[in-house]
């Protein structure tokens, strides 16, 4: 026997007409709502991502040489039909009025940036303004403390070379200056045909040349794929993913806390989608057992019901994408009206596979429930009280809905680490939260004796079945608990970013300065009031791995070859450095230290190197070979001086070193470069302020991610709430209806069903803020590496705000269970 | 065994009760012959329901064998018994079990439906021109009185031309009135099919009208015209 789709159809139908269905719809809505808005805003930023790494090297791709970039490749990307550019910088010196300065000079071609904008100024002081356009021919623009140093001020004659230029603005902001640290000094920024006529640009230039590409997709992979073979040693290509190193880390915290969030309010959909199922098959019990007596066998019953929910799915799905899109666009709008500069657009790549996760919450919340329509006799329409039949194995029916929230969770973050805690924590949680909802009902059973008859009413409807009143509290914690876990450990997540990068993080790293030269340097700053820290910094190459020479040919990850083949920076430190955790392996202590290396894990990933593998290091004449005795994860975005490769004090006695440091510079206090770079011409200065930028401005993205977030986990939050009271109203009609027959008054009657809401309430409340200090201790210090001292104040809102929560949702159903006449309900019974 | 198209052979039927096992059916032997109406009668808690419940497949006996149309529904499973009701059997209750989300025409479609008719609706609004429903198809069953919704299960019941038709006290919640035309309505469909009928009731009107009858007493026939 086979029930046609088009009887699942009539039948959905004839649900949604009747109400039944509608609790399944809106947790399912909410769910995909939530879901959707979570992966177009997750594209959205990582567009908007692109775009802004795009900025950092002021291109889509950009190839690097210390050679001239050959003129068919200029050729090979106008072909191409992608927009292009030339840059050449290299240093220089300049003199003016017996001042010698160091600069650094940037010929650029017409068409420079190629993405973002150069900020400049043409009267100093004077208003800014935003260019998409260099220097024109015979024009210079410089830094201000270029201005200051030479005491210069615009329109005056700057020589370079053998050419003359006129100073016309001051640049206050250069998209790509921030790459690679290679700003070394005050920024003077030509025509790149000038610099080919003034002669500079010899051989002995120390030039950097840059051919910058820029337009779909599609032709600029076709450009790199053509270009790649071309490249030799002497270029490189620089694309947005290396661009992006930098802001990676920030952005990846920021997605697993989005997904994490995502989670929360994808398990109480998963929740109340669950309880409602319940109660759907609940009331389909007589449906399904007429089936069966007019002769529908268990598979076609089960098949109808799981084809009825696939065609909600399916419907309320649609509509629950066209709402997460909608509900994003909204926050985008907001975004686009609180933030600078551009954001990303958003794709359609998420509907479809939101749609689908649509389907898997759906059927794997439901099918449990289900399950139990296939233990219905059809005996049991003649005889009320038939003994159901068990069904076999139907506890391996929850493995469904497991799997359906391992399989949304791995959608929704990456990070398995993430995944495990919200899994394992969710269903550890929920059984924990029955086991202390069940001794907490208990413990009020025994102290509850001789209380008044409504109290006593009230309270035995809740200790009659513990199991299902410790479930429903449960689940009204758990509920609870994500939104108590989502403003708290948002609010502290955020207060700890605030904290790690404050407004006076550093915006300028000091490098190249040599020993001798600390004392003086210092000084300068001291005497300013910037405080800094030096750490010694040397270079050296890796030559062996468990003395075996490496062959970056060999690693599948790209990463490896620049490890293998690239100039190392490494540093010495006594203690672990402020910012480093250890992940594997024990730091030096005081026994013998000498021939231990400490690796940031992302440097030693690519070459799968682990803790007690030997590592052989050349350093100048010196070869050092090393075991690997820590594996270290380094938070890289608190923009402190961090190396990959640590070694134990002393370990290079005789290489030659220099001093690293990294300050924060108000405005003001930036003509202090000006006095380094005379006093100290060597030291290099890097200006991090772009990339401090570029990583604000993600933080300000995501923090609106989260708003969106937080209202779908909300919205999902009430509804189970709702979900688990209707699941229970019709045995409270109909109690209320033997209680009203025996003589009970509306007020008596009122006084133990508010008894009944007050206590689940005060329960769930009190399970909840146990749960969420519990949890938010757990991630706040494992996950996201955090402070967090839980609050008491915690137990006292989660409490009131659980039972006015259960208390407001429990008043639609009142009026039921009050205005229903007892001999209406006990003719049905 | 040929001349009935019901027949049950040494049926008990126990259920276990708290003080060990419980007998509710013993030694049933009955056959009923295709066309003709059986009531069984017997005060409550004879086991009147359980027995209709064995014969109709809907549960199975501790002991003894039960044939419909020479097939031993004791030895299928739940699922083949169901599939040989499907079209076969069909069923009229005490508390007229019409599905409540459902419309009168829709109710009668359902086991239309489930036995694959081509033309459900148009069937379905036949029979309840047939019983005088002709203006209520669209109705649901809270806006039926008893009578109206007994006669939508009685066209839901015949609806797919049953062999057995299966009657649970069908006058049980109805006035005299309604319980009166219910009565008239059973058997004239009855008649015309020429369906055999099941009853279990207590109404002596009901039963009178039944060419064979038999009485229930502790679970044993104690009685057989």
């Amino acid at each position: 026997m086979r029930i046609g789709t088009g009887h699942a159809l009539r039948q959905l139908r004839r649900e949604w007409r009747s109400g039944e269905l509608v609790a399944l719809a809106l947790s399912l809505l909410v769910a995909v709502g939530a879901v959707t808005a979570v992966s177009a805003h997750g594209e959205r930023i990582e567009r908007s991502l692109m775009r802004g790494a795009g900025e950092i090297i002021a291109a889509d791709l950009k190839v690097s040489g210390r050679q001239p970039i050959p003129d068919n490749w200029l050729a090979r990307a106008n072909t191409a039909g992608l927009a292009s550019a030339e840059v050449a910088t290299f240093p220089s010196v300049i003199f003016r009025d017996g001042i010698t300065q160091l600069i650094a000079v940037k010929g650029v071609s017409s068409g420079y940036p190629l993405r973002g904008e150069l900020t400049i100024r043409s009267a100093d002081p004077g208003p800014a303004s935003d260019v998409n356009w260099g220097p024109t021919a015979g024009e210079a623009w410089v830094e201000t403390r270029l201005l200051s140093v030479l005491g210069l001020e615009l329109g005056n004659q700057l020589e370079l070379g053998s050419a003359q230029f006129t100073v016309s603005a001051v640049i206050a902001y250069e998209p790509d200056k921030g790459e690679s640290f290679v700003s070394l000094a005050p920024r003077v920024m030509v025509r790149l045909g000038d610099l080919k006529k003034s002669g500079l640009l010899g051989p002995a230039s120390r030039a950097q040349y840059a051919l910058l590409v820029a337009g779909t997709e599609l032709a600029v992979e076709r450009f790199r794929q053509g270009i790649a073979p071309l490249l030799g040693l002497d270029y490189r290509i620089i694309d947005l993913k290396e661009a992006q190193l930098q802001v990676g880390s920030t952005l990846q915290r920021a997605q697993n806390f989005i997904g994490l969030a995502a989670l929360g309010a994808i398990l109480l959909a998963g929740i109340a989608i669950a309880v409602s199922a319940g109660r759907y098959a609940a009331r389909q019990r007589t449906n399904v057992a007429l089936l069966r007596c007019f002769g529908a066998d268990r598979a076609a019953v089960l098949g109808l019901h799981v084809r009825v929910l696939l065609l909600l799915a399916l419907l309320v799905g649609s509509i629950g994408v066209a709402l997460g899109y909608g509900v994003e666009s909204v926050i985008a709008q907001i975004a686009r009206q609180v933030l600078t500069g551009e954001l990303g657009s958003t794709g359609w790549r998420s509907a479809a596979t939101s749609l689908g996760l649509g389907v898997v919450l759906l059927l794997g919340f439901s099918v449990p429930a289900l399950a139990t329509l296939n233990t219905v006799t059809p005996i049991q329409v003649l005889q009320r009280g038939a003994v159901t039949a068990a069904a076999r194995w139907r506890h391996l029916y929850y493995v469904l809905p497991v799997a359906a929230l391992a399989l949304l969770a791995l959608a929704q973050s990456t990070d398995i680490k993430i995944v495990t805690y919200v899994l394992g924590g969710s269903i550890a949680g929920l059984l924990a939260m029955m086991g202390l909802s069940a001794v907490l009902l208990r413990a009020l059973k025994a102290i509850s004796r001789g209380v008044g008859v409504s109290w006593r009413f009230g309270l035995a409807r809740l200790f009659r079945h513990t199991l299902s009143s410790s479930l429903q509290i449960a689940s009204i914690s758990l509920g609870l608990t994500i939104i108590l876990l989502l403003t708290l450990v948002r609010a502290q997540l955020f207060a700890a970013w605030q904290t790690r990068l404050p407004a006076n993080a550093p915006n300028y790293f000091l490098a190249n300065i040599q020993p001798h030269e600390q004392a003086g340097v210092d000084e300068l700053f001291t005497q300013a009031g910037v405080s800094a820290t030096y750490v010694p910094m040397a270079v050296g190459r890796l030559v062996s791995i468990n003395g075996q020479i490496p062959d970056p040919a060999q690693y599948p990850d790209a990463r490896a070859s620049s490890r293998i083949e690239g100039n190392l920076n490494f540093s010495w430190a006594e203690n672990l450095p402020s910012g480093n955790s250890l992940e594997a392996g024990t730091w030096w202590g005081e026994g013998p230290r000498h021939g231990q290396v400490s690796l940031a894990r992302s440097w030693a990933e690519p070459l799968g190197v682990h803790i007690g593998d030997q590592l052989g290091f050349q350093v100048g004449a010196q070869e050092l070979q090393a075991t690997i005795s820590s594996i270290r994860s380094v938070t890289w975005d608190s923009f402190e001086p961090n190396f990959f490769i640590l070694f134990p004090p002393g370990a290079f006695p005789l290489t030659p070193r220099t001093l690293l440091t990294a300050i924060h510079l108000d405005e003001p206090q930036e003509v202090l470069l000006a006095d380094l770079a005379r006093g100290f011409p060597t030291v290099n200065i890097i200006d991090i302020g772009a990339i401090l930028a570029q990583v604000r401005r993600i933080i300000d993205i995501v923090s609106l991610g989260l708003n969106l977030v937080f209202g779908f986990t909300v919205a999902a939050g009430a509804l189970v709430l709702v979900a688990t009271l209707s699941a229970t109203r019709d045995a409270r009609v109909y109690e209320a209806a033997v209680l009203k027959a025996l003589g009970c008054d509306r007020r008596r009657l009122l006084a133990s069903l508010n008894t009944e809401f007050l206590v689940m309430g005060a329960l769930a409340g009190t399970v909840a803020a146990v749960a969420a200090a519990l949890i938010g201790r757990i991630l706040a210090t494992r996950v996201f590496y955090i402070d967090y001292t839980p609050n008491l104040l915690l137990l006292l809102v989660s409490v009131s705000a659980a039972v006015l929560l259960v208390w407001l949702a429990s008043r639609a159903g009142m009026r039921k269970v009050l205005a229903t006449p007892p001999a209406l309900v006990l003719k049905e019974a | 065994m040929s001349d009935f198209i019901l027949q049950a052979v040494g049926v008990d039927r126990e259920v276990e009760g708290p003080s060990g096992p419980l007998t509710i059916l013993q030694d049933i032997d009955l056959g009923i012959a295709a066309g003709s109406a059986t009531v069984i009668s017997g005060p409550s808690g004879s086991g009147k329901s359980t027995l209709i419940g064995l014969l109709a497949g809907l549960d199975l006996p501790t002991r003894g064998q039960i044939f419909f149309r020479g097939n031993e529904i004791t030895a299928l499973d739940e699922d083949q018994r169901a599939r040989l009701r499907a079209g076969q059997v069909g069923f009229v209750f005490q508390s007229f079990y019409l599905m409540e989300s459902l419309t009168a025409l829709e109710n009668v479609m359902l086991p239309l439906e489930l036995a694959a008719a081509a033309d459900a609706r148009l069937q379905a609004r036949q029979w309840l021109c047939e019983v005088g429903l002709g203006q209520r198809l669209h109705h649901y069953p809270r806006q039926l009185s008893g009578g109206e919704q007994q006669r939508v299960a009685i066209a839901r019941g015949f609806a797919v031309e049953p062999a057995v038709l299966f009657a649970d006290e069908p006058t049980g919640n109805l006035d005299r009135e309604a319980a009166s035309q219910i009565k008239e309505l059973l058997f004239s469909l009855q008649a015309e099919q020429n369906t055999s009928l099941v009853l279990v009731t207590h109404d002596l009107g009901l039963a009178e009208q039944c060419q064979r009858r038999l009485r229930l007493e502790n679970g044993r026939i104690v009685e057989q015209h």
